[in-house]
C-alpha cells in the first residue's frame, strides 16, 4: 500500500471503519431508488438544447421535459401536456387544449403561452430532434387554448412534431439568446415526472428526483440514478442488488444477466445494418444493385459476424416490429451466385480465367466503406464478395473521416446502420437525405410515394401508401438491408414487464425505458 | 547578487516561449486539416433532422469554424491572450471548466506514480549496479528487461484483467464509486482504491527507464575513489545507498525526468483509456474523434503548458545542481 | 552492460550480427510461409477455444489466431525494421547537417529537436492517424517523423567528437578528401553507436505501432500483433482473452526482448553504454 500519501497513511484505520459503516448504511438505503446503468455515461445535461445529440440523451431528457403528447405502451399517442386536440378537415389548423394541472418544476403553471413560445423559440433556435418549420403561426386563444396554423398538411403532426417537441418554460427561456450555452440550473426546469437534482459530467452520473406534483400520476421512484458503468461491473453490481437496470446489455451476455437474477427483455433494434450504394457512381443501375445483393449470403454473414445477436433484415426498409411494416413478403435476394453472374454479364461485366470480374478488360475494384462498429460485418462481407470474384478495397474508417468520404461520394459501397423507427416521415431523411447514414437515393417513383404519405389524411391511407413504398423500396433497393440486430434490457423486480416501445420512443429511440414505466 | 537558479530559469524561458507559440499554431492548424466537419459529426445521429444552410452556418460560428482560417486564428489568439479558452458546444460547457474537472485526475495519477517509479527504479538500479552480475542483479535486470518489453497498454490491460476482473479486488474503471460517500475520509479512500491500478500501470511503464539509468550510473560510481573509500571505511547499508550513490544519482535522474516528461504524459493517455479514468487523456482522445476543435486546442495548450513549465523548472534545478558539482 | 545476458553473448559482435541476420531471415521466411499458409478467413466457428483444429483458438469472427499470429509476424517485424531505418537516416542527415553546417544551422537543428522533444508525440500521432488512417507506408512515415529527433541528441555529440579527433585532422592535413575521412575514419568510429540507435529505434517503432493498432487508429486490414491485441479487448470479460490476448502480446514481448539482447551484444562489443540504450520510450 505504498500509494497512500501522508494524509491517507494516518487515516487508513479510520477509513476502514468508515467503510464498514457506510456499507451498513447503504443496505438500509431508501427503497424508492432506481439505479440505471449506462455503459457510455455522460449524455450531457438533460435540457433540450444541451443534451447529447443522440437518442439516449433525448430519452433521458424526456424524463425531465414533457411534450404535448406522449405514448401508450403499444406506441399510440396519448395525452400529455395537451389533454385534447382537434385537427381541421383540411389538416391545416390544429387546436390544442393544455392540461392545466401541469406545473413547471419551479411551481409555475404550464399554460398555452409556454407551448406557443416553444414553437416560436424553436423556429429561431433550431432544436434538431423536433422540426417546427411547418408551423406558420402558434396563437394563444386563451389560458389553455392554443391554435396552430400549418403551412401544409402533415400526416406526422401527432406522431412526429407534437410527440417529440419538449415544451419549454417561457419564463425561463424567453431571455436566453444562446440556448446551446445555457447550462444553468434553471435550464432543466421542465414539466416531466422527474427533476434533475444532480449531474456530474466527469463521472457520467445523473440523479433525478420525483416531481411530487406530476399531473399524470405519481412517479414510481423517489430517486432515479443513471450511472456510467461497464457491462461487466454492472452485472456484478446487479448480483449485489446495487443497480436495477442495465439499459443496453450486449445481447450475447443475456444468459449471464439471467444468472445474475435479472429479468431480460429482448427485441429487434430495428436499427438495420444496410449496404448502401453510390447512386451517383456505378450503382445508379438497379441491376447492378441486385447483382451485389444476390452475391451476398446474408444468413452466412450473420452467423459469422453476429451469431445470435441479429437476424436477417427485411429488404423493404421498415422492419417486422414496426407498426408501419407491411404484411407483404419482400424479395429476400437469396444467395445465388448464378443470378448475380447473369445480371453482371448483362451489364457488360465479364469474368476472366482468374475468376475475377472485369469491365472492358479492366479489373473491377470496388471501394467499400464501413464504420468501426460494422468492422466484423464488413470483413465477412468483403470475404464473400471476393470469393465471388469482385476485388474490394475495404476501408474501415473513424467516424468523422467516414462521413466525409461518404458525403464526397468517394466510395462504391458503404456499410452503415440507421434507425427505421419513429414517425414514417423519417424516410425522407433516411432514404433521400444528405446525411452519412442516409441511402442518398433520388429515384422519382419512391420519392413520390414518400411525399404522398407525408400528406396523407388518414392513417389507413398513409399505411396503404407506405405498403407500396416498401414494395418499391425492396425492388429498387436504394440500400440492401443486411441485419437487424437485437437489443436487450435487463432489469430487476423493482419494475415489471418492460417492453421495447413499438415504433420507438418519440423520435424513434429503440428503448424499453419509456417514462410511462417510471410513473404509476 | 542574483542566485544562479534564477539565471537558469531565465535562460530556459525564451526557448520554451517559442516552443509554446509554435504549439499553439500547430494545434490550431492540424485539426483543421483532418477530414470531417465538426458540425456534421455533432449532428450525425439519424434521429436528428437536417439543418438548413443558414442554421448550419450559425452553428458553425458556435464551433469556432465559421469564416476563413485566418479570421478564426485571429479570433482564437485574441481570446487566448485574455485567457479565454473558448466554449465546447458538444459538452455544453466552457473548456476551462472541463479542464478544471479533468486535470486533477491526471495529476493525481502522475503525482502518485512518479515517486513510485523513481524510488523503485533508483533503489533497484543501485542495488543491482553495486554488484553487477550478482544474484540480485541477474534477477532484477531480467525482470525489468521483461517489463520493458511489454507494451504499456498491454501491461495496463493485464493489470486490469488480473485485479479488476479475474480476481476483482480493485475497481476496474473510473475514479470514484457510483455514489461518492459524504464522509471525506471514506471518499479519499475510495479515490485511492480507484487510482491503484492506473498508478501501477503507469509506474510499470516508467520504471525500467530509471532502473537502467541508475544501474549504469551505479556501476560507474562503484569504481570511483570516494565510494571505494567509503566502503573501506565500513560505510554500508542505507547510508551508502542514499548518501553516496543516491546523492550522485540525483542530477542524472533530474535530467532524465525532464527529457521523459512528454513521454509520461503520453503514457497517461493509454492508461486513462484502458481504465476509463476521467482525466485529460480521455478528454483529448474524444475531442479528436468528435472534432471538437475548441476543446482539443484548449486541452492541448494547457497540458503542453504544464509539461513545459515542469520541464523548465526541472531543467533549471538540474543545471544549478550540475554547476554546483 | 547487462551482466545477466553475458554468458549468452560471449562473442557479442558475432552473435548480435548473427541474431539480426536471423530475424531478417525469419521475416523473409515468414513472408513466404504466410503465402503457403491457409488463408486468414472468417468462419462461423467463433471464439473457439484452442483445439487440435485451431491450435490457438479463433477470434470474434472465426479467424484462426495461430494463422493470424504467423501472418502478422513478418508485417510487424518488417514495419519495425523499416521505420527504424528511416528514422535513423533522418536523424543522421540532421546530425550531419548540424555538424558540418556551422553554428547557425546547428542552432536551428537543435531548436527543432527541442520543439519535437516537448510536443507529446502521441498527440501528433493521434491527430495524423485520424487524418490518414495509415496503412503500412503511412505508419512508417508517421512513426519515423515523430521518432528521429531523439536520435539526434545521441548522434550529434558523438559525430562532433569524432570530427575533432586528431586522426581526422591529420588525414585532412595529409590531403585526404572529406569522403575519404568519412569512410575510413568517422564511420568506423561511430558505427557501433549507429547500430545501437538502430536497435533502439526498432524497439520504439514496434512499441508505438502496437500502441496504434491498439487504439484502433491503423488501417484495420493491416494485420499486426498490435491490432490482434485490439481484437481481444472486447473479450476481456470472457475466457477468450486467454487465447486472443496472450499469444500476440507474448510474441511482441519476445521480439522486443530479442532486440534488447542483440543490443546488449552490441554494447559488449564496444557500442553505446547501457545508459542511452535501454529506454522504453
Amino acid at each position: 500500500m505504498h500509494l497512500f500519501h501522508h494524509p491517507l497513511v494516518r487515516v487508513v484505520a479510520a477509513t476502514l471503519a468508515a467503510l464498514l459503516l457506510t456499507l451498513a448504511a447503504a443496505t438500509a438505503g431508501p427503497v424508492g431508488q432506481l439505479v440505471i446503468t449506462d455503459a457510455r455515461g455522460d449524455r450531457g445535461m438533460l435540457a433540450p438544447y444541451i443534451h447529447g445529440k443522440n437518442g439516449i440523451g433525448y430519452l433521458y431528457t424526456t424524463y425531465v421535459f414533457d411534450s404535448l403528447l406522449s405514448q401508450k405502451k403499444d406506441g399510440d399517442v396519448t395525452p400529455a401536456l395537451a389533454k385534447r386536440w382537434t385537427i381541421s378537415r383540411n389538416g391545416l389548423i390544429c387546436d390544442i387544449y393544455i392540461d392545466l394541472r401541469a406545473h413547471w418544476h419551479d411551481g409555475e403553471p404550464v399554460t398555452a403561452e409556454d407551448a406557443a413560445f416553444t414553437f416560436s423559440y424553436m423556429q429561431e433556435h433550431p432544436y434538431v430532434f423536433a422540426d417546427v418549420r411547418n408551423v406558420k403561426e402558434a396563437k394563444v386563444l386563451s389560458h389553455d387554448h392554443l391554435r396552430l396554423q400549418l403551412k401544409k398538411p402533415d400526416a406526422g403532426l401527432l406522431t412526429g412534431m407534437l410527440l417529440s417537441m419538449p415544451v419549454l418554460p417561457k419564463h425561463v427561456y424567453a431571455d436566453v439568446a444562446e440556448p446551446q450555452r445555457f447550462a444553468e440550473p434553471e435550464a432543466v426546469i421542465g414539466s416531466g415526472p422527474y427533476k434533475l437534482a444532480d449531474y456530474n459530467k466527469a463521472q457520467g452520473r445523473y440523479v433525478l428526483e420525483a416531481n411530487a406534483d406530476y399531473y399524470l400520476g405519481t412517479p414510481k421512484f423517489k430517486r432515479i440514478a443513471i450511472v456510467k458503468m461497464a457491462t461487466d461491473a454492472a452485472l456484478r453490481a446487479a448480483k449485489a442488488d446495487e443497480i436495477d437496470i442495465i439499459s443496453y446489455l450486449p445481447p450475447e451476455r443475456l444468459e449471464q444477466a439471467k444468472e445474475s437474477g435479472l429479468n431480460v427483455v429482448k427485441a429487434f433494434s430495428n436499427h438495420s445494418v444496410r449496404l448502401g450504394f453510390n447512386h451517383a457512381g456505378r450503382f445508379g443501375s438497379k441491376d447492378l444493385r441486385h447483382a451485389i445483393a444476390y452475391a451476398i449470403n446474408r444468413p452466412a454473414l450473420i452467423s459469422t459476424a453476429y451469431q445470435d445477436t441479429a437476424d436477417v433484415a427485411d429488404t423493404g426498409f421498415f422492419q417486422e416490429a414496426s407498426p408501419w411494416h407491411s404484411d407483404d413478403v419482400h424479395p429476400p435476394y437469396a444467395f445465388s451466385p448464378r443470378k448475380a453472374a447473369d445480371l453482371l454479364t448483362a451489364q457488360g461485366w465479364a469474368r476472366a480465367e482468374d475468376q475475377l470480374w472485369y469491365i472492358d478488360g479492366e479489373q473491377v475494384v470496388l471501394r467499400v466503406l464501413a464504420s468501426k462498429r460494422e468492422t466484423k460485418a464488413a470483413k465477412v462481407l468483403a470475404e464473400q464478395l471476393e470469393t465471388f470474384g469482385i476485388k474490394l478495397d475495404v476501408r474501415i474508417m473513424e467516424r468523422a473521416a467516414l462521413q466525409d468520404s461518404l458525403s464526397e461520394g468517394n466510395y462504391d459501397l458503404a456499410l452503415y446502420a440507421s434507425s427505421t423507427l419513429g414517425d414514417p416521415n423519417g424516410i425522407l431523411r433516411r432514404v433521400f437525405g444528405k446525411k452519412w447514414a442516409s441511402d442518398r437515393y433520388s429515384g422519382k417513383k419512391l420519392r413520390a410515394l414518400a411525399d404522398a404519405q407525408s400528406v396523407a389524411t388518414s392513417r389507413q391511407q398513409r399505411q396503404d401508401i407506405l405498403n407500396e413504398f416498401q414494395e418499391v423500396y425492396s425492388q429498387e433497393l436504394p440500400a440492401y438491408a443486411i441485419a437487424n440486430p437485437y437489443m436487450v434490457t435487463a432489469y430487476n423486480d423493482k419494475l415489471s414487464s418492460l417492453e421495447f416501445m413499438p415504433g420507438g420512443v418519440a423520435i424513434g429511440v429503440p428503448s424499453a425505458l419509456h417514462k410511462s414505466y417510471l410513473v404509476d | 547578487m542574483v542566485p544562479p537558479i534564477l539565471i537558469n530559469l531565465l535562460s530556459g524561458l525564451s526557448v520554451r516561449l517559442l516552443v509554446f507559440f509554435l504549439l499553439v499554431l500547430l494545434v490550431f492548424f492540424l485539426p483543421r486539416l483532418l477530414p470531417g466537419d465538426p458540425v456534421a459529426i455533432f449532428l450525425s445521429s439519424d434521429l436528428s433532422r437536417d439543418l438548413s444552410g443558414s442554421e448550419a452556418e450559425e452553428l458553425r460560428s458556435q464551433f469556432g469554424v465559421a469564416g476563413g482560417w485566418l479570421q478564426q486564428l485571429g479570433e482564437y489568439l485574441s481570446n487566448l491572450v485574455v485567457g479565454d479558452l473558448g466554449y465546447s458546444v458538444p459538452h455544453a460547457a466552457p473548456v476551462s471548466q472541463l479542464l478544471k474537472a479533468a486535470i486533477p485526475w491526471t495529476l493525481l495519477l502522475i503525482a502518485c506514480a512518479a515517486p513510485l517509479f523513481l524510488i523503485a527504479g533508483a533503489a533497484g538500479g543501485i542495488e543491482a549496479g553495486k554488484a553487477p552480475g550478482a544474484l540480485f542483479d541477474r534477477v532484477a535486470t531480467g525482470t525489468v528487461t521483461v517489463i520493458a518489453s511489454i507494451p504499456p497498454f498491454t501491461a495496463a490491460v493485464l493489470l486490469l484483467l488480473a485485479f479488476g476482473i479475474l480476481w476483482p479486488v480493485l475497481p476496474a474503471g473510473g475514479a470514484e464509486p457510483l455514489f461518492p460517500s459524504d464522509n471525506p475520509l471514506q471518499r479519499d479512500f475510495d479515490v485511492a482504491r480507484h487510482a491503484v491500478l492506473p498508478v501501477l500501470a503507469l509506474s510499470l511503464h516508467e520504471v525500467s527507464r530509471f532502473y537502467f539509468l541508475a544501474r549504469g550510473e551505479a556501476i560507474t560510481l562503484s569504481q570511483r575513489p570516494f565510494i571505494i573509500n567509503a566502503c573501506g571505511r565500513g560505510i554500508k547499508g542505507w547510508r551508502l545507498r542514499t548518501a553516496y550513490y543516491g546523492r550522485s544519482l540525483f542530477p542524472v535522474f533530474l535530467a532524465r525526468m525532464s527529457d521523459s516528461l512528454t513521454g509520461l504524459f503520453g503514457a497517461v493517455l493509454f492508461v486513462e483509456i484502458v481504465f476509463s479514468y476521467p482525466g485529460t487523456g480521455h478528454l483529448i482522445y474524444n475531442a479528436i474523434l468528435d472534432r471538437d476543435y475548441v476543446l482539443l486546442q484548449g486541452a492541448v495548450i494547457v497540458m503542453a503548458g504544464l509539461v513545459l513549465l515542469l520541464n523548465w523548472i526541472i531543467d533549471a534545478v538540474a543545471t544549478s545542481l550540475a554547476r554546483r558539482g | 552492460m547487462l551482466g545477466y545476458w553475458s554468458p549468452v553473448t560471449q562473442s557479442a559482435g558475432f552473435v548480435s550480427k548473427g541474431a539480426l541476420a536471423a530475424s531478417v531471415i525469419l521475416m523473409m521466411a515468414g513472408f513466404t510461409l504466410s503465402e503457403s499458409l491457409p488463408a486468414y478467413k472468417t468462419s462461423p466457428d467463433v471464439l473457439h477455444p484452442p483445439s487440435a483444429e485451431y491450435w490457438l483458438g479463433t477470434n470474434g469472427i472465426g479467424q484462426d489466431v495461430f494463422i493470424g499470429l504467423v501472418r502478422a509476424a513478418p508485417i510487424t517485424i518488417f514495419l519495425a525494421l523499416v521505420t527504424a531505418t528511416v528514422a535513423l537516416a533522418l536523424a543522421l542527415a540532421a546530425s550531419s547537417l548540424a555538424a558540418f553546417g556551422g553554428p547557425a544551422v546547428r542552432g536551428a537543428v537543435l531548436r527543432v529537436v527541442d520543439v519535437l522533444q516537448v510536443i507529446p508525440s502521441i498527440l501528433l500521432l493521434l491527430l495524423l492517424a485520424a487524418w490518414i488512417q495509415p496503412g503500412f507506408l503511412g505508419l512508417v512515415v508517421l512513426l519515423a517523423l515523430t521518432g528521429w529527433h531523439e536520435d539526434v541528441r545521441v548522434a550529434l555529440p558523438i559525430l562532433l567528437r569524432e570530427l575533432t579527433r586528431e586522426n581526422v585532422h591529420f588525414a585532412r592535413r595529409m590531403g585526404a578528401s572529406r569522403t575519404y575521412c568519412l569512410r575510413h575514419h568517422i564511420l568506423p568510429a561511430i558505427w557501433p553507436a549507429i547500430v545501437g540507435l538502430f536497435l533502439q529505434n526498432v524497439r520504439q517503432a514496434a512499441l508505438k505501432s502496437a500502441g496504434f493498432g491498439f487504439l484502433g487508429l491503423t488501417d484495420p486490414r493491416l494485420l499486426t500483433w498490435g491490432s490482434m491485441m485490439q481484437d481481444a479487448m472486447e473479450h476481456l470479460y470472457t475466457d477468450a482473452w486467454a487465447w486472443l490476448l496472450l499469444p500476440p502480446a507474448g510474441a511482441l514481448s519476445l521480439f522486443l526482448i530479442g532486440i534488447l539482447i542483440i543490443g546488449e551484444g552490441y554494447s559488449q562489443s564496444g557500442g553505446l553504454t547501457g545508459k542511452e540504450q535501454y529506454d522504453p520510450g
